[in-house]
């Protein structure tokens, strides 16, 4: 219980530092940072879900962030080039892949917590 | 499996929420100013809405500008500050576009009514001894400008759209006669289709200028204000 806490004050914690730091984002730039967005949000799901599950390794978080966020701004790019709107594709992948590490992270919460 | 996976990955979670919020407030600007990709349905209604915003300011600028002069003064014929509206005799014309159907290879935008015309014809007229002038119920000030806007002119930073209504107090015959000599404007436009029509009023009102009279760089001389 102390890690969600924990993750949810550094939510804050980031907001508060996105809503007061003097930065905007270029209009062009925003499809890379939804993407960025979506990576980011994937991975702390998803290293939410290894970290109940006993089973965090910082190698493969930090290097599936990177990856993660280097092939879907990639794609961004290569779509932009190409006129199509492929970083649809990233966007999906990633929508699914929430769901799906919601739906472990519920299983082990209820596990822990709930289960009799 | 290794202990303390909580600070990774609340690292990740700060970029997250930073990237979030930035990305909220950025979107709202440009949710602002993103003007030139709205639908132009959208664009029309918006237009319209301040459209008729304006006028209706521009309705209380007047009924102002009248409750400001009548009290208190009323006696005595004190130069009035402004322009008021004034009626008296004068002249109508109007102007409307040429309804021939162009010709092959002609110019479609000869048969329309530009604000060329119209400034010639506010300058006929005012050369002619014409004492006020309104064009549309748009009172022609000496700041008033007739310029191209699109389809329609625009005149004291107001559309108008034909047929162009231009009256003018004066002596009527003598305006008349300004306008209608050879070689004048009048036969000038009959040669371009434009239709004109001129009457001579015993009694004409010309409407009271709705536009701001007050100056920003402007001041009289030798004053210390």
């Amino acid at each position: 219980m102390k890690a969600v806490i924990l993750i949810a004050g550094a939510l804050m914690a980031g907001i508060l530092l996105g809503a007061y730091a003097p930065i905007t984002i270029p209009n062009e730039w925003s499809k890379y940072v939804a993407v960025a967005i979506l990576a980011a949000l994937d991975t702390g799901l998803g290293g939410v879900r290894s970290g109940l599950d006993d089973r965090f390794d910082l190698a493969v978080f930090a290097s599936g962030f990177t990856a993660n966020s280097l092939l879907a701004a990639g794609l961004t790019l290569l779509g932009d080039k190409l006129g199509i709107d492929l970083y649809l594709a990233a966007i999906v992948v990633f929508g699914t892949r929430l769901f799906e590490n919601l739906a472990k992270i519920r299983r082990l919460l209820l596990d822990r917590y709930w289960s009799v | 499996m290794k202990k303390g996976w909580e600070l990774p990955v609340m690292s990740i979670t700060v970029i997250l929420g930073a990237l979030l919020s930035t990305q909220f407030r950025s979107q709202a600007v440009f949710a602002r100013q993103d003007l030139p990709s709205r639908r132009s349905e959208d664009l029309l209604q918006m237009l319209k809405q301040a459209e008729a915003e304006k006028d209706a300011l521009s309705r209380e600028v007047t009924q102002l500008r009248e409750l400001r002069r009548h009290p208190g003064q009323s006696a005595g014929k004190q130069p009035e500050q402004g322009m008021p509206a004034l009626e008296g005799p004068g002249i109508e014309i109007v102007l409307t576009d040429s309804e021939k159907p162009t010709g092959k290879g002609e110019d479609p935008n000869i048969a329309i009514v530009h604000n060329d015309d119209l400034l010639r014809l506010v300058n006929e007229l005012r050369s002619a001894g014409a004492e006020a002038i309104s064009v549309n119920d748009q009172r022609m000030a000496d700041s008033s400008e007739i310029a191209c806007a699109g389809t329609t002119i625009l005149i004291n930073k107001s559309r108008i759209a034909p047929p162009f209504t231009v009256r003018a107090i004066g002596g009527g015959e003598g305006l008349r006669s300004a306008l209608g000599m050879r070689g004048g404007i009048i036969e000038y436009l009959r040669f371009y289709g434009i239709q004109v029509d001129v009457k001579v009023r015993e009694m004409l009102t010309v409407p009271a200028y709705a536009g701001s009279t007050m100056f920003r760089y402007a001041k009289p001389v030798g004053k210390q204000s």
